[in-house]
């Protein structure tokens, strides 16, 4: 973003509904509530960057005693995935943020990309304790 | 677990064409669709906030399903007044619902994503059924090995 994009005006992107202030008014309403969205969704993703994070250092606390040192990867995974979610989550929402600020408009999300990586993240650990309640019935 | 939805109404969002050469057209990068593109291939944009609200939908999922592993790793990591063979059998059944709900929570995120592009009536949340009765299974078999 550069300064240039910044200086467009916040509203309706068509000029003849800017000038109608009614239409402006309702449209800017609007627009604050998107904002309102966009950070919700955006807290949304940090908070589950954060329990992912928390669930992957917790595992080691259980898994150590069984597997030694290899328990330290599940952690080290979660915290990979965890800061990746949490770094493309805050790109999206400065990009959707500065688009329904300052252009007026509504974006469209990127992708499934996220939601993907963030369900295979969480499976991957639930499969962890799974084979964690496998070796307490084995041993 | 069926859905039916019309298919008429939900056309892709673009159709592949072949040039006069015979060959097939390559997509610019504002026709390319994104990922995955069952959802993202058909219908139109909806309205951001709708996509935005199913997407915070999904990661409450989420931090529900990481919820439920917790919960059935310390039945078995915490030293519990619980009935050994109970608490195990709770703890199975947790962690069976948590490593099933990311699943289902993805799966749904995107047939409603899905339904949204079409203007369709949105898919019931079959996950809800499953996640409840292990969570009231799960309570019960800890309840039951609590008093016994």
């Amino acid at each position: 973003m550069t300064g240039a994009d910044r200086a467009v005006p916040a509203g309706p992107a068509d000029p003849a509904r800017r000038a109608d202030p009614t239409v402006a008014d309702a449209d800017a309403r609007d627009l604050a509530f998107e904002g309102r969205a966009v950070e919700r969704t955006a807290l949304a993703w940090r908070r589950t960057a954060l329990a992912l994070t928390a669930g992957g250092i917790a595992s080691v606390q259980v898994l150590f005693p069984l597997v030694g040192t290899a328990a330290f990867l599940l952690p080290a995974a979660t915290v990979v995935v965890s800061l990746a979610l949490g770094v493309a989550a805050h790109r999206r929402w400065r990009e959707t943020h500065d688009a329904t600020t300052h252009a007026g408009q509504y974006v469209p999300l990127s992708s499934g990309l996220l939601p993907t990586l963030a369900a295979f993240a969480v499976t991957t650990l639930g499969l962890a304790a799974a084979v964690y309640l496998v070796a307490l019935l084995a041993g | 677990m069926t859905y039916e939805e019309p298919v008429s109404l939900c056309r892709t969002v673009r159709e592949t064409r072949v040039r006069q050469d015979g060959r097939m057209e390559q997509p610019t990068d504002e026709q390319r669709v994104r990922f995955p593109r069952w959802v993202y291939g058909v219908g139109t944009e909806p309205d951001a906030r709708f996509s935005l609200a199913n997407e915070r939908t999904f990661l409450a999922w989420v931090r529900t399903a990481l919820g439920l592993i917790a919960a059935g790793v310390a039945l078995e990591a915490l030293d519990l007044p619980i009935r050994a063979e109970l608490s195990l059998a709770a703890a199975v059944v947790l962690v069976t619902c948590g490593v099933l709900a990311p699943v289902g929570a993805w799966i749904g995120w995107a047939r409603t994503e899905r339904a949204l592009r079409c203007r369709l009536p949105l898919p019931a949340p079959h996950a809800f059924s499953l996640v409840g009765l292990g969570v009231l299974a799960a309570g019960v078999l800890v309840l039951v090995g609590l008093l016994t």
